[in-house]
């Protein structure tokens, strides 16, 4: 017997399926995401994603890190999240972030993103210009 | 139309002025609320808003001339020690500063002013709920939210507030006073 695992989308015209290989990588990245933030609340872990918005479009991004946090906030979640993209960073940074850096040779240095540094930019600007102050 | 379908975005200083929103709008049935960037710092926060504030309207008002109910734009800034009114005069100032009419009646804008800061609310909603002791505009709460409670905290008070306060009940005379305008500040989004 063969299982297929098919998709169902609807608007006001009717509701399609698709197969998963049918989809963009956008697509099956978004519902990768959601799958990963709605199942791992059922086991005893923690979910570490680098790079959690690759493929994913910009209007997209934010709505999944909205969900993550309110699981995470409610308790029924833990996550762990790599990401060197400004719309992640400036969602994430000045609640939840801490900023790696390392000078060659040292080890790797964690430290919480200050929220009072009055630069009055976003951090990823920061970040960009190369002004941000660990 | 409603409101699951409406972009609403939101221009605030601070993570836990993001909280508070974030509790609100969900309350009150808002799906698509993007939130724009957040500034470092305190000081400066209140000057990014004002900076920003003229382009938002104007794309607002760009995006509201195609679909004047599918769109809108909700602003927190705190007052400090300015009063409600003054921010209200610079966020217009802002405007026509950068060429804008002023804040429209017909404009779906809600511009949040708590006096003297999101925290003064916050306390105020908190110990309400406790029955506890009365909360003033002129005392800096923030401290005393921050030694008490974490950032999400707020969230179900904010609920409460925008589902039964502001919704069925009525905001008690004793709420500060810059609470009461957040009731009337909702509803012009709604």
């Amino acid at each position: 017997m063969q299982r297929i695992l098919r998709l169902s989308f609807s608007d006001e015209n009717g509701e399609y399926f698709y197969r998963l290989s049918q989809l963009s990588d956008g697509q099956r990245m978004l519902i990768a995401l959601y799958a990963l933030i709605y199942y791992a609340q059922s086991e005893a872990c923690t979910l570490c994603i680098d790079e959690p918005q690759s493929f994913v479009t910009l209007p997209e991004i934010q709505p999944w890190l909205m969900l993550t946090e309110k699981f995470c906030d409610e308790g029924k979640l833990q996550a762990l999240f790599i990401s060197h993209h400004p719309e992640v960073i400036d969602y994430l940074a000045l609640s939840s972030g801490y900023s790696f850096s390392r000078q060659v040779h040292t080890p790797t240095r964690a430290e919480r993103v200050k929220k009072d540094s009055n630069s009055g930019l976003p951090v990823s600007e920061l970040i960009a210009s190369g002004w941000f102050d660990e | 139309m409603s409101r699951r379908r409406v972009q609403l975005v939101i221009l605030c200083e601070d993570v836990q002025h993001r909280a508070f929103a974030k509790g609100l709008f969900e309350a009150r049935g808002f799906r698509n609320i993007r939130f724009l960037p957040i500034s470092q710092g305190r000081g400066a926060a209140t000057q990014y808003i004002f900076e920003h504030y003229p382009g938002r309207v104007k794309a607002y008002r760009t995006m509201a001339n195609q679909n004047r109910a599918s769109h809108a734009l909700a602003v927190f800034i705190d007052a400090d020690n300015r009063t409600v009114e003054n921010r209200l005069r610079e966020l217009d100032g802002k405007l026509e500063d950068n060429g804008l009419e002023r804040r429209q009646h017909d404009d779906k804008i809600a511009l949040f002013i708590p006096k003297m800061h999101i925290e003064t609310w916050l306390v105020y909603l908190i110990e309400k709920a406790t029955d506890s002791k009365p909360v003033d505009e002129e005392t800096p709460y923030k401290d005393v939210y921050r030694k008490y409670y974490r950032v999400r905290d707020c969230i179900p008070y904010a609920k409460v507030f925008a589902n039964k306060i502001c919704h069925t009940d009525s905001l008690p005379e004793d709420a500060p006073p810059s609470l009461h305008r957040a009731c009337d500040e909702l509803e012009k989004i709604l």
